[in-house]
């Protein structure tokens, strides 16, 4: 096996990948296993799942209770991520739906799959097809079938449990079984799914990074319910697995390695990118192929802010799109009291999901749906509204019992459609701690949205008829949901895209961005099994220029 | 379901014996209590805990912890503790008890109670102070079909077996609260 080299700090490999998330991770594993060197940069620092358990525990009942996801995770003092308890206002957000934007993402090795849901959803063949089919949005340059071998391996890498029954998957066009057959539902999953399937909602096991059995070196799943912001035994999958195995296969991880500049050649290839350590030394790692995953926001940060004199815009952005395009599954919640207790809490926090209104004739007129039945324990919520009744002794109890085993949080997402205007750049005024340009974002939803808002909305009245529900509601304002996508986007036209169907880019032929930023279309679906899809695909070819070097 | 009982309080005879009569009659500012007078108080404060919260069986460790982090909140909380201590005395249950206090003014501090033992938060904010996770009693209320969350009721798919019955009633239509839904920040799927 090829091993990095170093010299007084600086390094060189075969392959240099900055961000050690899943998409990052799971490359340089491929890569190691195919016998290069690999040196993974980290921004952020590593963490310790303990220490992350405790911190979770001892964050103040309103935060825990306002899913404040992000202080729990130790920060890199030179690499900032979002906080919000209180704002750190790393991300200026503007724009009529900046607020909406607000996204929640770690800068650690392992990256955001700390605090993910482990939903490892597939599009759907005719995503791919979103202006062809639908007249709206962009089409792929690849199709369903050139993506969808990397969709088995990345379930295999990610170790998912899901549906075997063709009937229950979403999509059912599958060349090979899940590794692990679905997460078995609780009663709240079951009940629920037995009321609204007769009327076309169609409840199907979401496909999920865990299983009730050991996979690999992970722990069968013990229902902690705690998969956001930490599971607490590890059983559901997380980069750093996949950071482990690829060390293990010889590739070394730097973490608090913040990369801020990227030299090319005159035929603008990439020779090198420089990073900064934790004591504000600049080093250099030369490479022959280099991959930039750190996320749809970091990245095009990375590229814009590495301009140089052969790319005056920015790297690999001749046209003009790096950080614009870009979306993320636009969020809102329906809470209710259902007539008979549904006693979520049990198990993960995400079993299953509404999907009947994943597609149809109308995505060329608004948006389509997806209506996730959120499992996460309601005893927090209850506490806080039944506190807020004025009760004491017995009658508070049995009233935060009551709205806890009642309870019911629907989380639904929208699809958004990739336009120019929603946009990263980097801001003049704000920078961080080493002296770099924040992130300023623009965001602004347009009409397909929110006419697709007010079709979820409609049909989340009617479940909750179903339920006979109390204290109906629906939240008004958007949330976001950290699925970052389109900001490096996929195209056949260099003129208007970043990357081609391998997630290469058009202007450095040595230069991969694979992850959420290359997606033209955003599904209703938890982007992470798409974006690691794409990373495998991404490796392939890697691996492929390497061989023809 | 134990914790489903009411709260079996101690004769009221019982009680007197353990209070000197001073704490009947008297509210001592904090730093001018003397050393037996504070460990009074805080076997008052137990008592207090346990008509407030319909838990019989409150940790009195816990009640240690709850109670210094109320007092830290500020003289107007302390003293308004301070003041709650001897009407948990005279209260026979949490409804004759919360009578007092709003009489006296203290309603807040009463509820300032409840809510630390409940969410084992005192206090909100930059000065929020945690005091409890898993003891939290809010998790007591369902202990016997949902775990605190990072804590699990058994191994793997433990969640596929029914669960207990309700033993609550179901909820109605006349507890609508209009606006007391909390503004929320993104929930990441």
């Amino acid at each position: 096996m090829n091993v990095q080299r170093f010299n007084n700090g600086d390094a060189d490999a075969d392959l240099v990948v900055v961000g050690s998330g899943v998409v990052g991770a799971l490359i340089a594993e491929q890569l190691a296993g195919a016998q290069r060197s690999v040196l993974i940069l980290e921004a952020g620092p590593r963490l310790d799942r303990a220490q992350v358990v405790e911190n979770w525990r001892n964050l103040n009942f309103q935060q825990r209770v306002s899913s404040d996801f992000q202080s729990l995770y130790p920060q890199s003092p030179l690499a900032t991520a979002p906080l919000d308890f209180p704002p750190n206002g790393y991300v200026l957000l503007t724009g009529k739906n900046g607020t909406s934007f607000d996204q929640g993402y770690i800068r650690a090795v392992g990256g955001t799959t700390w605090h993910w849901a482990a939903s490892c959803w597939r599009h759907l063949p005719v995503d791919f097809q979103m202006r062809t089919k639908y007249g709206v949005g962009r089409d792929w340059p690849i199709s369903y079938s050139d993506l969808e071998p990397y969709y088995c391996r990345a379930e295999q890498a990610m170790g998912v449990s899901g549906p075997n029954d063709p009937a229950m998957q979403s999509p059912a066009e599958r060349s090979q079984p899940y590794p692990n057959d679905m997460i078995p539902w609780a009663h709240g999953d079951t009940r629920v799914a037995e009321i609204v399937n007769p009327h076309g909602y169609r409840s199907v096991p979401i496909p999920q990074g865990r299983a009730v059995r050991p996979w690999k070196n992970r722990p069968a799943c013990c229902g902690n319910n705690n998969c956001q912001p930490i599971c607490p035994i590890g059983a559901m999958y997380n980069a750093v697995h996949t950071v482990q195995a690829a060390e293990a296969k010889g590739v070394t991880v730097l973490a608090e390695s913040v990369v801020y500049a990227i030299d090319t050649d005159m035929n603008n290839r990439v020779t090198a990118v420089r990073w900064y350590d934790r004591n504000r030394q600049s080093h250099r790692a030369t490479g022959r192929a280099f991959v930039i995953a750190c996320n749809a926001l970091e990245t095009p940060r990375l590229l814009l802010m590495a301009a140089n004199a052969q790319n005056p815009n920015g790297i690999a952005n001749r046209s003009d799109q790096v950080g614009r395009n870009l979306m993320d599954h636009s969020g809102f919640h329906c809470t209710f009291l259902a007539s008979e207790p549904l006693w979520l809490g049990r198990g993960p926090a995400q079993s299953s999901c509404l999907v009947g209104a994943r597609d149809g004739a109308f995505r060329s007129e608004y948006s389509a749906n997806k209506i996730i039945l959120n499992n996460i324990s309601r005893v927090g919520p209850a506490t806080q509204q039944a506190l807020k009744l004025g009760l004491t002794g017995a009658a508070l109890r049995d009233e935060i019992r009551r709205r806890a085993i009642h309870g019911v949080d629907l989380s639904i997402s929208l699809e958004p459609l990739p336009a120019p205007q929603n946009r990263l750049t980097l801001s003049r005024t704000r920078h961080d701690a080493l002296g770099l340009p924040c992130p300023d974002i623009n965001y602004e939803l347009d009409d397909y949205v929110h006419r697709g808002y007010d079709a979820a909305a409609q049909q989340l009245r009617h479940i909750g008829s179903l339920f006979n529900a109390v204290e109906f509601e629906v939240t008004t304002s958007l949330n976001a949901n950290n699925h970052m996508m389109g900001s490096t986007i996929m195209g056949s036209d260099p003129k208007d895209s970043v990357v081609d169907g391998d997630c290469r880019s058009h202007d450095h032929p040595n230069l991969w961005l694979p992850g959420g930023g290359p997606m033209p279309s955003a599904s209703v679906v938890n982007s992470t099994l798409s974006m690691a899809a794409l990373g495998l695909k991404c490796a392939d070819s890697v691996r492929r220029t390497l061989e023809h070097a | 379901m134990a914790h489903r009982d009411s709260v079996t309080l101690l004769p009221r005879r019982a009680v007197l014996a353990l209070v000197p009569a001073a704490a009947l009659c008297f509210w001592f500012p904090e730093p001018a209590l003397a050393a037996d007078a504070v460990e009074t108080s805080t076997d008052a404060f137990l008592l207090l805990s346990k008509l407030l919260t319909g838990f019989p069986d409150v940790n009195p460790e816990l009640a240690i912890r709850v109670r210094e982090a109320l007092v830290n909140l500020g003289s107007a909380t302390s003293q308004g503790i301070g003041r709650l201590i001897p009407i948990g005395l005279h209260a026979s249950d949490d409804s004759t008890l919360m009578m007092s206090a709003n009489d006296a003014g203290l309603g807040e501090a009463a509820h300032a109670v409840v809510a630390a033992w409940y969410t084992g938060t005192v206090g909100s904010g930059a000065h929020a102070e945690v005091v409890a996770y898993a003891d939290a009693l809010m998790y007591r209320t369902v202990a016997d079909g949902l775990a605190p969350p990072t804590y699990a009721l058994g191994g793997p798919a433990w969640w596929v077996a029914t669960p207990p019955p309700a033993g609550v009633s179901p909820p109605k239509a006349e507890q609508v609260q209009p606006g007391t839904r909390p503004a929320r920040r993104g929930k990441p799927s």
